[in-house]
């Protein structure tokens, strides 16, 4: 209880993503994290991205340019790095990753669970934080273009190839399970674990070979 | 089965110590259940297993078929830092941010040339190994806070750059290139040599 009382009140405080999810009962951040089935992972998820955006936003900041450039990088690495690796598999069972072949081509693999059983709480907030996060990236970018104020826009141009790889990953991840889940529909019966289904996607003209 | 795992998620309070054991699991090379803990170090493990490599070249070429681009942030980072600290105040942003996009549009343009000269290495595996094999020039700037000899800095600059080419170029003309490798030498000597002279006047 008192956990989740601690996780309401980071809820409330962080307002802009969560607000757009209301429940029917109108208390809002209360119900995010009771009827997630992983609030921790939830919380990290939004939390670093809403930090990054955040300190991008503070004017305080914007006075020295090297130690705002490299706090908001780390936290925006250390959203990637719990998008790519922990919440996109708590919150909808869904991975993805690049491998080298021997002969030196690209393939990206995608990973997800057979019967994945995906809360909907997790998965509204999972793929909206996705999608929002670019979107106030790229409006941040058209502001700093066209006040020329080229240092912040490189700042945003990072922010984005670190939003933009994790979403294109996992939208790509969503639309390879749909198909896989398309194709197997006649043995699901007999696979009742979580046992993974490892399919590779050859995406090598992305950045791959000649 | 899935709510079991639910419920030893909930348990825990702190994303790095989730001790959320699927042990029994643990045979099935089943990357979607590991816990949190083992993702991180084994990330960790993977980049300074890189730099390492970068410093003592065992021609293990396995280790960098699985590239990551950590590495090259954290050394671009560490860089940019270190050289925007000894300029002028006024000029410190710019410092930092022109290194940072040398950095990474050198390693982009030099990959790109390898590319299409015919060369068979995976975009961002280049990139990786460009970004790696700064780490002996990072170590020679941060040696370069302490020591302010210009003579001993030059020295070390220079072992230092000729310690990346030879790293990079172990690394990347793995490739069927032998008559062109001036070609794909030169931009990589290039390369080096800018964030070379960088360091050296900090």
């Amino acid at each position: 209880m008192l956990e989740g009382q601690t996780m309401t009140s980071y809820g409330n405080s962080n307002g802009n993503s969560n607000s757009a999810f209301n429940n029917n009962n109108g208390e809002a951040n209360n119900s995010i994290f009771k009827t997630s089935s992983h609030p921790v992972a939830l919380f990290f998820h939004l939390f670093f991205r809403i930090a990054a955006i955040v300190i991008y936003m503070i004017p305080f900041v914007h006075s020295n340019y090297v130690i705002s450039f490299v706090i908001i990088t780390m936290f925006l690495a250390f959203d990637f790095w719990t998008v790519k690796n922990i919440s996109g598999r708590l919150l909808v069972g869904l991975r993805w990753w690049n491998e080298i072949n021997e002969d030196g081509t690209n393939s990206w693999l995608f990973e997800s669970k057979d019967n994945r059983v995906v809360n909907k709480t997790d998965s509204r907030i999972f793929w909206g934080a996705l999608y929002i996060a670019p979107i106030i990236w790229i409006l941040f970018a058209l502001m700093s273009l066209l006040s020329l104020s080229f240092k912040w826009f490189l700042v945003d141009i990072v922010a984005l190839s670190f939003n933009i790889a994790n979403l294109l990953g996992y939208y790509k991840c969503e639309k390879d399970a749909k198909q896989k889940l398309g194709g197997f529909l006649g043995n699901k019966s007999m696979f009742q674990g979580m046992i993974g289904n490892v399919i590779s996607n050859r995406i090598g003209g992305l950045f791959g070979h000649n | 089965m899935n709510s079991t795992n639910a419920s030893s998620s909930n348990n825990n309070n702190n994303n790095n110590n989730n001790n959320n054991n699927n042990n029994n699991r643990k045979d099935i090379q089943d990357t979607l259940d590991e816990p949190v803990l083992d993702t991180l170090l084994r990330d960790l493990n993977n980049v300074w297993a890189k730099m390492k490599q970068v410093l003592m070249p065992t021609g293990n070429q396995n280790l960098l078929k699985d590239w990551d681009l950590w590495g090259p942030l954290i050394l671009c980072m560490t860089l940019a830092i270190r050289l925007s600290f000894s300029a002028p105040e006024n000029q410190s942003a710019m410092v930092f941010t022109i290194t940072f996009i040398i950095i990474w549009c050198g390693a982009a343009v030099i990959t790109v040339n390898s590319k299409l000269l015919g060369g068979k290495m995976s975009f961002f595996q280049s990139i990786c190994i460009l970004g790696y094999c700064i780490f002996p020039l990072t170590i020679v700037s941060l040696i370069t806070i302490i020591i302010d000899y210009f003579i001993i800095d030059l020295i070390l600059v220079i072992v230092a750059f000729v310690w990346s080419v030879y790293a990079s170029i172990g690394f990347l003309t793995d490739v069927r290139l032998s008559q062109k490798k001036t070609l794909v030498i030169y931009p990589i000597f290039l390369f080096y040599f800018i964030i070379a002279w960088m360091v050296i006047i900090k």
